[in-house]
């Protein structure tokens, strides 16, 4: 015998497996974990690392929120909602977290709360003004200029070859919201400037904009990768992270020790976790202190390619090129003044739409 | 016409969420405008004060130059897809009904749901530097790293996206032309250029009038396209916009760029509805 099924009865059928989904679906799922907490981080291999060590705890569910570019681009978001910001932990750098106490968003690191603070060395630890610390450092990454050998028609030795008439149309060089503009205050170290006296940084960068060098601007780090896999260009500056992720395929020369030129210098920058006010500002604070163990911090500093923040964790072997004896630092690092710089920005962002984009 | 209590009462819900969704965050940006921005904030301060300054800023050639590119690089891609999709949507008026001008309508649809990067991804992929039909700029005597090849790249990118939605509206007010009027004008002796011309252009004129405020209004607040195939290098106002907003965290001066946006795009709009009418008697 069959049976038949009438139309009615599959659409009651179909209707109310729907409505039990859809109830279902307002069961609070946080019963499978003790906690729940919304983290922003950055997307790909940091996102990818930091699931991976929150797969292994069980104590906090994690909703992954992913920045849209620069650590900068969250900030609005933040500003629509606070004090009732949809965030708890967000992954920051050195200008952004600036920027974020200056706002009063930031919840003082509790020392009890996060005990694997005190295994990181206090010159990456930012304070408010009562010196209390706000921001858990989790690495220390290099900005530098490098390029693709296979691609690039000649070998750069100093910043002044970037005005070499080779390179017509082949530098990728970022606008001055990403990385803080360093790439500027480097061009303005090669003229004896620096980040306080930028003028000749804007001198040199008037002569590379009219050469016709510049064939791409780059306003996220994903730009920079994909012009640089695809050949379009072959010289940048960006943090190394980038660099090794082309040079997965292809060979990348870092001009990271550079003898006797004083524009090629590296850029030392730290990325922290910082923790909103809120409250699960307490359950933030411990779920960055499980990923700051050593073991755990070694892991995701290993992956993304930046030195770990926690003193007892190693360094990767790759990061050959950006880690220096204290000699080696005093000659090609700098660690730039990322608080006053972090208020220039926007003056100088202003001022290369002026008189820099009608150049190029 | 006179609203009933009724019909007004109606209307309530639409007038509510008008209010709410356009008019107060609208208000708020004018406000915004007009506030003192301090660097390193983020945003202006609730007791920040009034001042005109980030409309002073924008008092330099440098930025009337970023209007213009984003108006005339607009106008162009606008005549351009007008000039293309016309054709194409007498063709289809054209049809009988049938499979072959359902086919037709269907792939112009289909194409409205091509996400805009995947647009200008594919061109930037073919035609860019690195494209396999890179050399296509040596037609125009261009190097694929030139100024204006950047500009005719943008202009394509443009183009791809308004040719289809431009189309849709024409085949709309196209089918509702008799081709018999064309018809009775070739049998007095006319010829058929001139009976097209003189019948078909000035009764579609309300379509291509919309077509074209459609197209612009999407041209000038274009923001992958610039952002993409620009490569940082040509600037629209909204890439602009975008950078005040979400990157620099100057929200005052992001809001008044917004708002002389605003007032030229609502100038040209009103400007050109004024011509038209004059012209054809388009209200």
């Amino acid at each position: 015998m069959t049976r038949k099924t009438t139309r009615r009865q599959f659409i009651k059928l179909t209707s109310g497996g729907i409505a039990a989904a859809g109830l279902g679906s307002l069961w609070p799922y946080r019963a499978y974990a003790e906690e729940s907490l919304v983290v922003v981080e950055w997307g790909g291999i940091y996102v990818d690392s930091m699931k991976e060590l929150a797969a292994q705890q069980s104590k906090f569910d994690i909703t992954w929120e992913l920045h849209s570019g620069g650590a900068a681009a969250i900030l609005p978001k933040i500003k629509g909602t606070f004090p009732n910001a949809p965030y708890d932990l967000v992954a920051s750098w050195s200008p952004v977290t600036k920027s974020m106490l200056n706002e009063g968003w930031l919840e003082p690191i509790d020392l009890k709360l996060v005990p694997n603070l005190s295994d990181v060395a206090d010159l990456f630890i930012q304070k408010d003004d009562q010196g209390r610390p706000i921001n858990i450092p989790r690495g220390v990454g290099a900005m530098a200029w490098g390029y693709r050998q296979d691609n690039c028609p000649i070998e750069i030795n100093s910043i002044d070859d970037l005005l070499s008439p080779k390179l017509k149309g082949l530098i990728m060089f970022p606008d001055p919201i990403l990385n803080t503009n360093v790439q500027m205050i480097t061009l303005a170290r090669a003229r004896g400037g620096d980040e306080l006296n930028m003028e000749p940084g804007w001198e040199f960068m008037k002569e590379l904009a009219e050469s016709g060098n510049i064939g791409r601007v780059a306003h996220s780090d994903a730009e920079i990768v994909n012009s640089l896999t695809s050949g379009e260009t072959c010289v940048t500056f960006s943090a190394q992270v980038n660099f090794q992720q082309v040079s997965k395929n292809f060979p990348v020369k870092n001009l990271t020790k550079v003898p006797g030129d004083k524009g090629l210098k590296t850029a030392y920058f730290t990325e922290s976790w910082v923790v909103l006010k809120g409250k699960n500002a307490q359950q933030a604070m411990e779920f960055a202190n499980y990923t700051m163990s050593p073991e755990n911090n070694e892991a995701f500093s290993r992956a993304i390619g930046v030195g770990p923040a926690n003193s007892k964790a190693k360094a990767s072997e790759t990061l050959a090129d950006v880690t220096m004896t204290p000699e080696e630092l005093e000659q090609f690092a700098f660690v730039p003044d990322w608080a006053y710089i972090g208020a220039e920005v926007d003056g100088w962002m202003k001022r290369w739409e002026q008189e820099i984009v009608p150049l190029l | 016409m006179k609203l009933s209590p009724r019909a007004a009462l109606l209307l309530l819900p639409s007038a509510a969420i008008f209010l709410f969704l356009l008019i107060l965050p609208l208000a708020n940006v004018i406000d915004e405008s007009f506030k003192l921005f301090i660097p390193g904030r983020i945003g202006s301060a609730k007791d920040a004060p009034y001042t005109l300054t980030n409309y002073i800023e924008l008092i330099s050639p440098a930025y009337a130059k970023f209007f213009l590119d984003t108006f005339l690089l607009g106008l162009f891609a606008c005549a351009i897809a007008l000039f293309v999709s016309f054709p194409i949507a007498y063709y289809v008026a054209r049809q009988p009904v049938g499979l072959k001008r359902k086919l037709a309508v269907g792939f112009l649809i289909c194409m409205m749901f091509l996400s805009a990067l995947v647009r200008v991804y594919s061109l930037e992929l073919t035609f860019g530097p690195v494209g396999f039909l890179k050399q296509v700029s040596t037609l125009f005597g261009l190097t694929p790293n030139s100024r204006t090849y950047i500009e005719l790249l943008t202009i394509a990118g443009l183009i791809h996206i308004i040719i289809p939605m431009s189309a849709l509206i024409l085949v709309g007010t196209l089918q509702n032309i008799s081709p018999r009027l064309v018809e009775a004008a070739q049998a007095l002796g006319a010829p058929r250029w001139k009976a097209h011309l003189s019948i078909t252009i000035p009764l579609s004129a309300r379509g291509i009038l919309s077509a074209f405020l459609v197209s612009y209004t999407l041209c000038i607040s274009a923001f992958v396209v610039p952002l993409i195939l620009g490569k940082g290098r040509l600037l629209f106002i909204s890439n602009l916009i975008y950078s005040r907003f979400s990157e620099v965290a100057n929200y005052p001066s992001g809001a008044a760029m917004s708002m002389v946006l605003l007032a030229s795009s609502l100038l040209i709009i009103y400007v050109v509805t004024r011509i038209a009418a004059a012209r054809w008697g388009t209200e």
